[in-house]
């Protein structure tokens, strides 16, 4: 039996471990230190809860002592999933359980292959058997956390699949259908992407709660809202979901990040120079069609800037309506009201309408140099 | 000299409180004597009775005499300062005007930033307009590695339009004290203050202030010591800078403060009406004549004479009555490819004009022609349309499109948007405005009479929008600048006081008037986990930034104060809070939730029974049981506040009504 150490952290897969203990300096210095490589959301509590977990003997943790043991008995255990629908739990793809520590929180399933799910845990027996103690019958509500042994693999995201983290409890989708539908809504329109043309998403609170989607065209979106539609599969049972995505990304490890404030390790800088429309809410979108021609409000007679002339546009005045200036090969440079309200573009394949007054710059492609 | 760290100060608070007209509690003022202050960094602020900024002996620092205030070559003086009861705001005024100007510092210790913010306002007491420059001198003790703007850009000779302050980076040799930052100026501001660096030790920042008779030019600025990133990245500085920027930093100032500022667009409701007519930024100030201009020098006085006017609208035609016109724009001078008309309750329209022969009658009596597609600029005179700009009456619901035009809706329309958390469908008459933030990074804020704000976008499919005009029609909502009701504008603008009905303040300067509805609440303590009924709650305040604890993790810290005088300190393990108010029902992520206040108390129908029960001890014969009944009483404070005022009501004991008299004035 041992001590868990006292937490001043709590994980983002909140657990809820609770010690009346002070810290010592050696959990304080294995907090600084970085986190061993994490596979699945059972490692990343562990590895918060300064727990390790063992190959071989299974981890109940009670009333603050971590005790060695063996989940001796499962049986016809399941988890009615708060997303809807009924999983059938087995020990073999479980990583670990937590139930509601006998305060009424939320159960959690955590599964092998990175699934988290929150809900209710149901079971008809669930023992733990220990040398340090007389063999127990664990109940869902009174249940802290039990840590299963090591399986030994990692779980693998297939090639263009993502992680995704929902907002209703941080709960873990690793395995979503390939066709579910992400939309995307924001104030440049709507757009519904494939999952593999995500490549992540993440959030920030300052200044005020913002949803940002990298896409593997490099397009980086402020977005309003993100809604997952699609069938979570858990041991070949699959609920269709409609939930609000917090992250995505590529891997477990990326995933963790983005959703710490290390977010910014992994987003993808802007390149300054490349032909992109960048919009006031700090989209950025690569400029992946050609411009037409733009014919502005004050010239009724018909006179229009060619798009392939062009070398950039950028906004003047903030007012409505809102007044660029164009400048282009041969001294083109001239200010004006663009007469149509939007600008076409493209997203991830999608056409996208992008009003005017929410565009800041458009930067073009270096004009081809001429052949002598 | 002795130290007072601020929450020493603030102690005081609580016997030198007055209130102002509206109820707010202000501190008191009191004689200030140099004293240095700490902020909650363990920086000492040594603040003189001028209000500069002096050497600290004991907190290595860069400043050596700053913000020292000059006007011409005299030092701003002041002979008795004064500094609230609570520590946190200093007073200082000129004992005697200079060239005419009576000159106020008004200083604000940002104790979690680590700063002091300043309000130096100007009052002209003269009967003529007074220009002046003012500036302000920052001395440094050690030699400066090297100026950096707020946008980044690196050892600048002078500030750009845009540039919203400087950072003061140490020496290498230094490198352990910290940089010093200058909020100077909103990035909205016309005028760009003026910047010199002298010797490397002196940096100089200049305003020039043209002020009218009888009124105030304030100077909104700050000064602060903070860690910079080591990386030297611009979008570090950039990213610093936030904590910095003027528009932040105003908002902890009182709003008498920062009302007449120079260097700050105060985004203000009224100011989108104020903007209403063109008179103002066409230059043409309004007469009893009308006015044609032609060109930027050529005004004509006279009087339009047009009948039959009617305007082909991209929603419909419509015959406009002449008395209602204030003004025609002309597509040259709008760059537009068709002119518009202002009308006097408050439109603006874009279309095709068509008259019965149209013209122009100067008083020299010549006259000319109009061609409404080939004019410029037409005001009529104040004899129509409201004389100060305001439509009167005003409209009941006005929106503003991105092509410039206001068009008048119905007031019994729904206003309907999308927030983070989901839909929501509005009554118009529910709503003050719906506006973009300065520069557009930030969604609109939807601003309600309750007292919310809400950040919404417009989107979805063209929805129906009831017009005054031309009726019902389909509108784009992405197409809508910005959407105001200048009624209530007008009654409610400034008057900004906490909603006296549960809420919660949000991320994003956001508020909603909605009460939690879950059943109950889970509280991790150092003590172990702690359920607790949304009804028991006075106020719970988001503490995450107060305790600087970077290993929260996801999970943000709280502060819960309970009705009946309970205090919990831990983190709320309910990953989303589900609320309910005016038309919605949201599920709010709590770590977007600063605070949620419930003003009154809900109570609990145990706890109504046992204040019935111990209102009867009151009156029992044994003088154990009454005073003990009174003493719980009291212990119950508010929650027992509501039976206590009915109980005096219907009670004829003079000893019940006496001890009733006695714990209802105990929560006066």
């Amino acid at each position: 039996m041992r001590p868990v150490l006292q937490l001043a952290i709590v994980c983002i897969w909140p657990l809820h471990l609770l010690v009346a203990e002070p810290a010592t300096q050696d959990q304080e210095a294995s907090e600084k230190s970085p986190l061993p490589p994490v596979r699945t959301a059972i490692e990343v509590s562990a590895t918060r809860q300064n727990v390790q977990l063992r190959d071989h003997f299974d981890q109940l943790i009670l009333g603050g002592q971590v005790f060695d043991g063996t989940l001796a008995a499962l049986s016809n255990a399941r988890l009615e999933s708060s997303l809807g629908g009924s999983f059938a739990l087995d020990s073999k793809n479980l990583a670990g359980l937590a139930g509601g520590g006998g305060t009424g929180r939320v159960h959690r399933a955590y599964f092998r292959d990175g699934t988290v799910l929150s809900g209710k845990l149901y079971w008809d027996r669930c023992a733990f058997e220990s040398r340090q103690m007389s063999p127990l019958d664990l109940h869902p509500d009174s249940l802290e956390v039990l840590f299963l042994k090591n399986s030994g693999e990692a779980p693998t995201i297939p090639p263009g699949r993502r992680s995704l983290a929902l907002e209703a409890g941080h709960q873990v989708i690793t395995n979503p259908a390939p066709h579910a539908t992400i939309t995307l809504l924001g104030r440049w329109g709507t757009i519904r992407p494939p999952l593999e043309k995500i490549r992540r998403m993440w959030q920030t609170l300052e200044p005020t709660p913002q949803t940002w989607v990298e896409l593997t065209d490099g397009a980086q979106l402020n977005v309003w809202t993100i809604r997952w539609q699609g069938d979570v599969s858990v041991q070949g049972e699959s609920i269709p979901i409609d939930e609000r995505v917090l992250a995505a990304a590529d891997s477990w490890e990326n995933l963790q990040k983005l959703l710490s404030t290390e977010h910014h390790v992994l987003t993808t800088p802007s390149d300054p120079g490349r032909p992109a429309i960048q919009l006031l809410d700090g989209s950025s979108i690569p400029l992946a069609t050609e411009i037409p021609g733009i014919k502005f409000r004050d010239s009724p007679s018909g006179a229009v800037v060619r798009g392939e002339a062009l070398t950039r546009i950028t906004r003047v005045s903030p007012l409505a309506p809102p007044t660029f200036e164009f400048a282009g090969t041969g001294g083109l440079l001239t200010r004006g009201q663009p007469s149509a309200p939007v600008l076409k573009a493209r997203v991830a394949g999608d056409p996208l309408a992008l009003p005017w007054h929410l565009i800041q710059e458009v930067t073009f492609p270096a004009p081809a140099k001429s052949s002598p | 000299m002795t130290r007072l760290p601020i929450y020493c100060l603030c102690m005081l608070a609580a016997f030198l409180a007055y209130e102002t007209s509206d109820g707010a509690p202000v501190p008191a003022m009191v004689p200030f004597s140099q004293t240095p202050i700490t902020d909650r960094h363990g920086r000492e602020w040594n603040i003189d009775q001028n209000g500069n900024v002096q050497r600290s002996d004991t907190s290595p620092s860069l400043i050596s005499n700053a913000a020292v205030l000059m006007m011409g070559s005299q030092q701003f003086y002041c002979q008795q300062p004064a500094i609230s009861s609570d520590g946190t705001t200093l007073e200082m005024a000129v004992p005697k005007p200079y060239h005419g100007l009576a000159v106020t510092r008004h200083l604000r210790i940002l104790d979690k930033e680590g700063g002091v913010a300043y309000a130096d306002v100007f009052s002209n007491i003269t009967g003529r307009e007074v220009q002046t420059v003012v500036e302000f001198r920052y001395h440094f003790s050690g030699k400066i590695k090297r100026l950096v703007t707020s946008s980044g850009r690196t050892s600048p000779t002078s500030l750009d339009p845009g540039d919203e302050g400087i950072f003061i980076e140490p020496a290498q040799n230094d490198s352990n004290l910290p940089a010093v930052v200058l909020s100077l100026t909103d990035e909205h501001t016309e005028a760009t203050p003026k910047m010199s660096l002298r010797n490397g030790y002196q940096l100089s920042i200049s305003h020039t202030l043209s002020i009218p008779p009888g009124g105030s030019s304030t100077i909104i600025h700050a000064v602060g010591q903070t860690r910079l990133d080591a990386t030297g990245e611009v979008d570090a500085f950039a990213q610093n800078f936030r904590t910095w920027r003027l528009k932040r930093i105003a908002q902890m100032l009182p709003k008498r403060w920062t009302e007449s500022a120079v260097n700050l667009v105060v985004e203000s409701p009224l100011n989108t009406l104020k903007e209403w007519f063109p008179a103002q930024h066409w230059g043409i100030g309004r007469d009893a004549s009308d006015i044609l201009a032609l060109g930027d020098e050529t005004r004509l006085k006279g009087r339009a004479q047009i009948s039959g006017l009617q305007l082909e609208h991209a929603l419909g035609k419509l015959m406009i009555e002449w008395d209602q016109v204030v003004a025609i724009a002309g597509p040259s001078y709008l760059s537009t490819d068709q002119p518009m008309i202002w009308l006097a309750d408050g439109q603006i329209l874009k279309g095709t004009l068509t008259a019965n022969e149209p013209k122009f009658e100067m008083l020299s009596g010549t006259s000319m022609p109009l061609d409404f597609d080939k004019m410029d600029r037409l005001v009529r005179g104040t004899t129509h349309g409201p004389p100060e700009g305001i439509p009167d009456p005003a409209p009941e619901g006005l929106i503003e499109l991105w092509s410039g035009e206001r068009i008048s809706i119905s007031p019994d329309m729904e206003w309907k948007t999308l927030s983070r958390w989901g839909p929501l469908a509005i009554p118009w008459r529910s709503v003050i405005t719906w506006v973009h933030s300065d520069g557009m990074e930030l969604a609109p804020m939807l601003v309600l009479r309750d007292g919310s704000r809400i950040r919404t976008i417009a989107q979805g499919s063209p929805s129906p929008f009831q017009t005054r005009l031309f009726g019902k029609q389909s509108l784009n909502p992405a197409e809508t600048r910005r959407a105001i009701h200048p009624t209530v504008i007008l009654a409610e603008v400034g008057n900004d006081l906490e909603p006296a009905e549960s809420f919660l303040e949000l991320a994003g300067d956001q508020r909603l008037v909605a009460h939690v509805t879950d059943t109950s609440l889970t509280i991790a303590t150092a003590g172990g986990p702690l359920t607790i009924s949304p009804g028991e709650i006075r106020e719970i305040l988001d503490t995450t930034d107060d305790r600087n604890d970077s290993t929260a993790g996801d999970l943000r810290w709280h502060q819960v104060e309970l009705w009946g005088g309970s205090s919990v300190v831990g983190q709320l393990q309910n990953p989303v809070l589900t609320v309910e108010g005016q038309g919605f029902s949201w599920t709010i992520p709590v770590r977007e939730i600063r605070r949620v206040v419930n003003p009154v108390p809900r109570i609990e129908t145990n706890v109504v029974q046992r204040v019935a029960e111990l209102i009867q001890h009151l009156g029992h014969a044994d003088w154990k049981i009454r005073e003990d009944a009174s003493a719980e009483l009291a212990e119950l404070g508010p929650l027992a506040q509501a039976s206590l005022r009915q109980a005096i009501r219907q009670s004829t004991d003079p000893e019940v009504i006496r001890r009733l008299e006695a714990l209802l004035s105990l929560d006066e």
